[in-house]
Parts: C-alpha cells; structure tokens; sequence
C-alpha cells in the first residue's frame, strides 16, 4: 500500500521536471527562425497525454502550477491558457476510463476535438477582451502538429505510465480482497 | 476495475469540486486582473523572469553551440557562392571606401569651422540577450541588463546597425526587449530622412509593414528608412532599414539589423525632448501701457 503514494508523487516530479524543460526549451537563444517549422505544442500534448494514461498523477493543482508558470515565463496572457488547460484536461481524465478498452482511434479524436477547442476557446475570449490576436494561420497549424504529435507522446509514454499502474492496481486488488 | 470507479468517485467529491472551483477563479481572476492592471502583473512576471531565466542558462548551452554548428554546417554548403558575392562586393566596398574618406575630410572640415558638439546625452549601454521570447507568436528577447543599470521603459535597443526594438518590462537585472516585428510593436519612421512619414507596424514577421503612408507611390524599394522620433519615445535618425515590396506588393521594411542572430545589443538612453508648452506670445513691446493709467 505504502508503494503507491510514493510511485505517483516519482511520477509526478518527472511530469514537473520535464513540463519545465519543455518549457524552457522555447525560451533558449538558438537565434534561428522558426517561423517556417510549425512548432506543436509539445507541453500540451504531454499533459493530455499524461491525463488520459493517468489521471490521479497530475491533478489539478499540478496542471495549475505548471501552465500559469508556462504562461508567465512565455509571455502569454497569465491565467488564460491555464485556466483553458485546467478545464480540458480534467474533462479529459474523467473521460478518460471509458477510453482503456476501445481502439486508440476513438481516444485520438477526443483529444483531437478538445485541443481544437481549446485553441479556438482562447482565440475567441482573446478576441473578446481586445487582446493582440495571435496570427491565425500559425495557430491552425500549431493545433494541427500538436494533434498529429499526440499517438507519438502516447506511444512513448504509454510503457511508462500505464504498465507499472496496472500493476499496482492488481496488486491493490488483491489486497483489497484478501 | 475496481481503480477505475474509484477515480470517478474521487472526480465527484466535494473536495475536488472545491478545488476546481477555486483554482478555476483564481485563473480567470489572474486574467480579468492582468487585463485591467497590466502593468503590477507584468512587474511579477519581469521579476519571475529574473529570478528564472539566468538560472537555466546552462540548460541552452548545448542546445545553442549544436545549433550554431548547423547553422555553420550549412554556410559551408554556399561557400564557394558567398565567396564569389563577397569579392563582387569588395570590389565595390573599395570605391566606396575612397568616397567615405573623401567625405569624412570634409565633414572635419566643415565640423571644425561649424565648432559642433554632438549630443553628449545620446550614450549607450550594452546587453547580452538572455532568452528569446519563447512561443512561434511573440517576438521579444530578454536581456541582462535591467534597472540596476539604469534601463528605463521605452529605450530604444539597437545591434551594432540598426534598430531592433523597445525595452518593454524592466526587473532588476534584465529586461525585455519587444522586437520590431512582433505584433504589438509600433514605430514611426521617416522614408529618405524626412521625406515621408509613416509608421511601422510589427506582425509577427522578420519584415515589419510600413502602414500610414500619405503617399504609398513615391516610396520605392531601397529606400532608407530612419526612425522619425515622433512622439518622443524613439530618439529621431536611427536607421531601420530598407524599403522592400514583399510578394503580395506589400511595403515592408527588411531591417537594417540581423535579427535572426542577436546576441549583444545596445540600448540607446533618451531623454525625452523638453515640450514646447506656451503656445507663442506677442511678439515685440506693446505699443503702450493702457493698464497703469486704468489702476488710477
């Protein structure tokens, strides 16, 4: 019993320490133009790719902390994209055991629609308050590489996550029922 | 399956709901209160930033010199191409090194006899950029100088040609910079120092636009473009660049500065111009003094 507790709160440091490379990793002077290579957005992807594989690891406290610090460092409207992530991804997780059985596919579009939705969220209550609206072309093509990025995030996650979960969970079954 | 209910269970405590809601306030708080109050928010996010960004430089490093390697990887590609460009412009470098010599004789010259001083105010300061902005949707760079040196909102920031922006957002020991072409970025320049006025409006390209232009059909491509200095902000006759037509027959302004490769830049410390606030008097002495004999 006491192996689980501990294992989530590993796993929850690797989801931190990697949710701030990812997000330092823009920030880098590599003083090349990336305007011409379409950029998915990798710590969203990550994210839904975490929740949907487990979603007791990063609640929402965590997915609070790392997108406002995300939001801060990358200049973006603070609270906005968190509070967007915040609600998607917890739809996300309550959904996401009804995806455990049924072929990748179904899971694929879900995510898919709720990142469209996302981005077209934040565009539209950008609009709303008269904030700078980012270029719209780069933002399609910014959702579309973040949507077609998620199978791979999943592949690799996937033995990481989800394996050693399940482990436990048979475990704690078993001592449930003994 | 027995994990799996419970997790939905967890969903719909009523301490997760609290949670939510709580946090979900807070952010949309955050928003609505950055969008009214910028400037106290933004002063948090500069002083997240100072403390943050200086301690991951050690995290680019590789990242950077592994870039550069390939950036130089592929120059050797057009060596022999760059070679052949470079002697044609050598070539003519040289003519025009004999006509700037000519030039600088006379400006001595003519300095001499006109016994000018040139503004000591206009002096310098010189940064290393810390951090790009981050994101394929802002152009701003970081830099590690900041109010401890004296930077002050609204400095203009130049690499050793031209204009590359504004300070906006100033911490202790670095500031930002909001580069030409990022979308918020307003500048107004003049075309052929003085000729025209216009103003230089960022969207997200290395090319800024030139919009606001009275007279679109005498602006022709190669032309200088020069900050006006109107509105006090930007010191007047900074070069900018050059007037290009882009594809679609849009005046855009390829800058004088290489943007893509910034690694020092100088910021320009200007003092705003004193204003003119009378608005012009009599001129001359009254022709009489009618209100001595009027108090008697």
């Amino acid at each position: 019993m006491n192996e689980l507790p501990n294992r989530l709160l590993r796993l929850r440091c690797i989801f931190l320490v990697m949710a701030i490379f990812l997000i330092m990793l823009p920030t880098l002077p590599i003083r090349a133009d990336f305007n011409h290579i379409f950029i998915p957005d990798l710590l969203l992807i990550m994210t839904f790719t975490w929740v949907m594989q487990r979603p007791d690891v990063i609640g929402p406290i965590t997915i609070t902390i790392v997108f406002l610090f995300a939001d801060f460092i990358l200049q973006r409207p603070p609270g906005l994209w968190a509070v967007i992530v915040l609600l998607a991804a917890t739809f996300l997780g309550m959904r996401s055991a009804n995806f455990k059985e049924v072929f990748f596919i179904y899971e694929w579009t879900t995510v898919s629609v709720i990142i469209v939705f996302c981005y077209l969220t934040q565009y539209i209550l950008m609009r709303l308050t008269f904030l700078a609206i980012y270029d719209l072309k780069l933002l399609t093509t910014t959702a579309l590489t973040t949507i077609f990025f998620y199978p791979v995030f999943t592949w690799v996650f996937r033995p990481m996550l989800k394996k050693q979960g399940l482990h436990i969970k048979k475990k704690l079954a078993t001592e449930v029922s003994e | 399956m027995a994990g799996q209910s419970k997790n939905t269970d967890g969903y719909s405590t009523v301490a997760y709901r609290l949670l939510m809601g709580l946090l979900v306030t807070l952010l949309v708080g955050l928003f609505l209160f950055w969008r009214i109050d910028s400037p106290r928010v933004e002063q948090v996010r500069m002083n997240i930033i100072d403390r943050v960004i200086p301690n991951f430089s050690w995290l680019g490093l590789p990242l950077t010199k592994a870039f550069d390697l390939l950036l130089a990887a592929k120059s050797y590609e057009q060596i022999f191409q760059q070679n052949q460009n470079l002697r044609r412009e050598l070539q003519q470098m040289k003519a025009w090194k004999e006509a700037a010599l000519q030039r600088e004789q006379e400006n001595a010259k003519l300095l001499d006899l006109n016994q000018v001083k040139l503004d000591p105010r206009f002096t310098k300061i010189t940064g290393v950029v810390l951090a790009d902005s981050g994101g394929p949707f802002r152009k701003t760079v970081l830099i590690n100088i900041g109010k401890r040196d004296g930077i002050i909102d609204g400095w203009a920031a130049m690499d050793g040609l031209g204009l590359v922006g504004r300070i906006s957002g100033v911490a202790n020991n670095t500031s930002r910079v909001v580069l030409l072409g990022d979308t918020s970025s307003r500048v107004a320049v003049t075309i052929n120092s003085g000729g025209q006025r216009a103003l230089l409006v960022g969207d997200n390209t290395n090319q800024p636009t030139i919009e606001f232009l009275k007279n679109p059909a005498s602006v022709r491509a190669g032309d200088r473009v020069m900050t006006s200095g109107d509105g006090g902000v930007f010191p007047p006759g900074v070069l900018v660049g050059q007037v290009i037509y882009s594809t679609s027959g849009r005046l855009r302004v390829l800058l004088a500065a290489d943007i893509q490769r910034l690694e020092f830049l100088r910021i320009i410390r200007h003092q705003a111009r004193e204003k003119v606030t009378s608005t012009g008097g009599l001129v001359g002495l009254p022709p009489f003094k009618p209100s001595a004999t009027n108090d008697e």
